[in-house]
């Protein structure tokens, strides 16, 4: 069996850890598949689940002060050996909808590994909501967490799936959408300054369905995270809408071929951002003289590309000894041969391995970026980042600089990891 | 329609009854699922977490595992953790999937059990059941694998103190245990020596319905008779110590109606009702999701069945999250358990027994 850390000079496959038995840490800053399609406004979810799993979207609708936006429609035994699981399913969502004053503009349903397994016919029991109530707009999902190995994640076709109501209309060339995140991307950012001529629709600052509709008007798609491809991907096929990936990044060449690479596929001026990128590198230098040695953890939770993070940190003088990962993540590979000469001995952990239930206290003395780095580390000096946070570019960089020098001179209570969905409430 | 719930949660689920009541005995327990199930019982339904080290994991279980049947990825899996962690015992469970996929879980354990020589057993869980289904279980096996029979009985067992139901009594019940001898308290807070050594008890105290199936299982092997009732309020205290010196007897109200509406587990609700009768009240309906059933109580997990049995009540005790669907002429009085609204309450969950349970009746003027 392989230990669940390993040096990054040996790490030679983006799986460099055996499958095993699964710890959880009590990190609960991402969002869940209960939380993110609430950024649709007006959206109703109904789960049609077992209680076992709708414990916990329930719960986490509750914590949220969301219980007006969720019902659920509950499976027993019966309900999944009896054949009847169409029934069940349609007859349960007509009761919630036909007890409502109003109905919501969108309904997002759910099913469970179970329908999955037990062949529902869910296409019929679709065709027949949309008959019974015409003037909603009808999106299935997927709480399949059993399909860990398709060739689809089941978060890529959640992020698929909030833009499932967005038609084919008459495109805006002057629009442009930001897709597949849950925290909109910072206005600050060098992507906002280049498209200040532009009309920007990001799903979490849609006010109201009506402006979330407005999003199929865009002629292109930004999206940052890697698991928003599928979604980019439907859009285009259904809507010809055209879509750019700009990674969440934090290598300085890549941020400018890709800022470069935006301007030219919308046809837009290049623009220079050479301030921008020499404030950066000063916040670096800063953080680094702060930080005098002392020691930095980070995880994939915080960051889409945590060793290209590592990267940056350690090339600016910062002692980077640990980075959380289970796995090396899509856009990660040459951040991986750098690292593996840069420093090969900086420790690449596990997040989930049975081991991991054993690793307490690892560094308290660190500074930690990321909820997994905060937890297994035991520090109180971290930057509670999910996600990237939005932030992007040299601008990302500055600020996510000024959070490091922050956590290092004010403790935080490590209570707030528990939190579920960071930034997510009613 | 019964089945859909538009306002409210639901309770906690048979694996997590399972691992609560496992939680601190030592063993390597297994939740044969993909991921939600330990984040979610992590999460909202074991506030040791963080406290008291435990061996909980998740089978991390795939499509393919579930299409070809893969048991022996989860043997060998089991067997690796087991022997590097040298654990009391092993319990497997599972979740819908593994339900929809008829794991057999008691087979598994025997085979890992013959190689480890680490007592390991299953457990019949679906997610499909209330969490006292699964605790059940759980404390049924622990007697039939490994309490010893004893030829000298005195003292208790209390049974059924898990923070699904008694998070804030867990503390004072055991005072309460200790005062009338207590062999072992099933489980907070107990040592593995305690589950053992259980057979030496003269009575088993069943304090919450998940004890049931255990006491019952020590009568039937042992000959240790049971009481069922928690110690709430002074009242209630002198009644479980008079039972507890007769060897049996359920505290329950002989008063059914629908003015007051106790939901939640149903002991503590048949309990209360008792402690309530003695301090004048009257018409009680107990409203329970446990499939196990104590006494006369109307026996649902569904929303619109709750607010049915509901319908007509002056006052209604029960937690929070149920307020929404209570009638809004009715006293509503907040009771909290981690089984229904997770730890969205926990600090405003009360200590009921003894005088501490006084005192909260004082509070809400009952």
């Amino acid at each position: 069996m392989t230990e669940p850390v390993l040096p990054i000079g040996r790490v030679t496959s983006d799986a460099p850890f055996e499958s095993s038995l699964e710890f959880t840490p009590q990190t609960r800053g991402t969002w869940t598949i209960a939380h993110t399609p609430m950024l649709v406004p007006g959206l109703l979810e109904i789960f049609v689940c077992p209680e076992g799993c709708l414990r916990g979207v329930v719960l986490s609708a509750a914590e949220d002060r969301l219980l007006d936006r969720f019902a659920m429609v509950t499976v027993k035994e019966e309900d999944a050996v009896d054949g009847d699981m169409e029934k069940l399913f349609y007859e349960g969502v007509c009761d919630i909808l036909d007890a409502m004053e109003t109905l919501p503009p969108c309904v997002m349903v759910f099913t469970s590994c179970v329908h999955h397994f037990t062949a529902i016919d869910l296409p019929y029991v679709m065709t027949h909501l949309r008959k019974r109530y015409p003037q909603v707009d009808w999106i299935e999902n997927y709480m399949n967490c059993t399909m860990r190995q398709s060739k689809l994640h089941y978060e890529e076709v959640t992020a698929r799936q909030w833009y499932a109501p967005l038609g084919n209309v008459e495109k805006d060339p002057d629009q442009v959408d930001i897709i597949g995140n849950y925290f909109a991307l910072d206005p600050d950012s060098e992507i906002y300054s280049l498209l200040s001529d532009q009309k920007i629709y990001d799903l979490p600052l849609c006010e109201t369905y009506a402006e979330y509709k407005e999003m199929a008007h865009a002629k292109y798609l930004i999206y940052n995270m890697p698991v928003a491809k599928e979604a980019a991907r439907d859009l285009q096929a259904r809507n010809g809408q055209i879509p750019i990936y700009i990674p969440y990044t934090w290598s300085m060449k890549e941020i400018e071929a890709d800022l470069d690479r935006l301007a030219d596929t919308l046809g837009i001026q290049r623009k220079d951002f050479s301030r921008q990128k020499e404030l950066a590198e000063k916040a670096l230098r800063k953080t680094a003289r702060l930080l005098h040695g002392r020691a930095v953890q980070i995880d994939y939770s915080a960051t889409p590309r945590p060793l290209e993070l590592a990267c940056l940190l350690l090339e600016h003088g910062m002692n980077v000894t640990t980075v959380y990962s289970d796995a090396v993540l899509p856009g990660e590979q040459d951040a991986l041969q750098r690292l593996r000469v840069l420093a090969p001995e900086m420790e690449l952990r596990a997040a989930v391995h049975y081991r991991c239930r054993l690793w307490h206290d690892l560094d308290p003395d660190c500074l930690a970026i990321g909820q997994k780095a905060t937890y297994y580390s035991g520090t109180r000096h971290f930057v509670n980042m999910v996600a990237n946070d939005g932030l992007y570019g040299y601008t990302g960089i500055r600020k996510l600089c000024e959070q490091m020098q922050d956590a290092l001179f004010y403790e935080k209570d490590p209570a707030m990891i528990e939190i579920k969905a960071k930034g997510c409430f009613g | 329609m019964k089945k859909a719930t538009k306002k409210t949660v639901n309770e906690a689920a048979d694996w997590a009854g399972a691992n609560s009541a496992l939680y601190e005995l030592g063993g390597l327990v297994i939740v044969h699922d993909a991921s939600g199930c330990n984040s979610t019982y992590a999460t909202h339904d074991e506030p040791r977490w963080d406290q008291i080290p435990s061996l909980m994991f998740i089978s991390a279980l795939t499509e393919y595992d579930a299409i070809l049947g893969n048991d022996q990825k989860l043997i060998d899996q089991v067997v690796e953790a087991a022997e590097e962690l040298e654990p009391r015992f092993i319990a497997l469970y599972g979740s819908p999937i593994a339900t929809v996929m008829g794991t057999d879980f008691i087979g598994i354990a025997r085979e890992i059990e013959t190689i480890t020589g680490i007592p390991a057993f299953g457990l019949k869980t679906s997610g499909m059941n209330s969490y006292i289904h699964g605790a059940s279980q759980a404390y049924q096996m622990l007697v039939k694998r490994f309490v010893k029979p004893s030829d000298h009985h005195t003292g208790i067992n209390l049974l059924g103190v898990t923070p699904l139901d008694h998070y804030g009594s867990a503390v004072h019940l055991r005072r309460f245990g200790a005062a009338h001898g207590m062999v072992s308290c099933w489980s907070m807070g107990c040592i593995w020596q305690e589950i053992t050594d259980a057979g030496q008890a003269a009575v088993n105290v069943v304090v919450s319905a998940d004890g049931l199936a255990a006491a019952e299982e020590m009568e039937e092997r042992f000959g240790i008779p049971y009481c069922v009732g928690v110690p709430i309020g002074t009242a209630g205290s002198k009644a479980m110590s008079e039972l507890i010196e007769h060897k049996k007897g359920f505290l329950h109200s002989r008063k059914p109606g629908h003015r007051i509406v106790l939901i939640g587990e149903p002991v503590q609700m048949h309990t209360l009702a008792w402690v309530l009768e003695q301090r004048g009240w009257d018409s009680f309906r107990v409203v329970s999701a446990s499939e196990q059933h104590v006494g006369n109580m109307v026996q649902t997990e569904f929303e619109e069945e709750i607010a049915k049995a509901a319908a007509d009540a002056e006052i209604v005790i029960a937690d929070p999250l149920l307020r929404p669907i209570c009638p809004p002429q009715a006293r509503f009085i907040a009771l909290p358990r981690v089984a229904y609204s997770g730890r969205m309450y926990l600090n405003e969950i009360p200590d009921l027994v003894e005088e501490a349970g006084d005192a909260w009746l004082e509070a809400n003027q009952l």
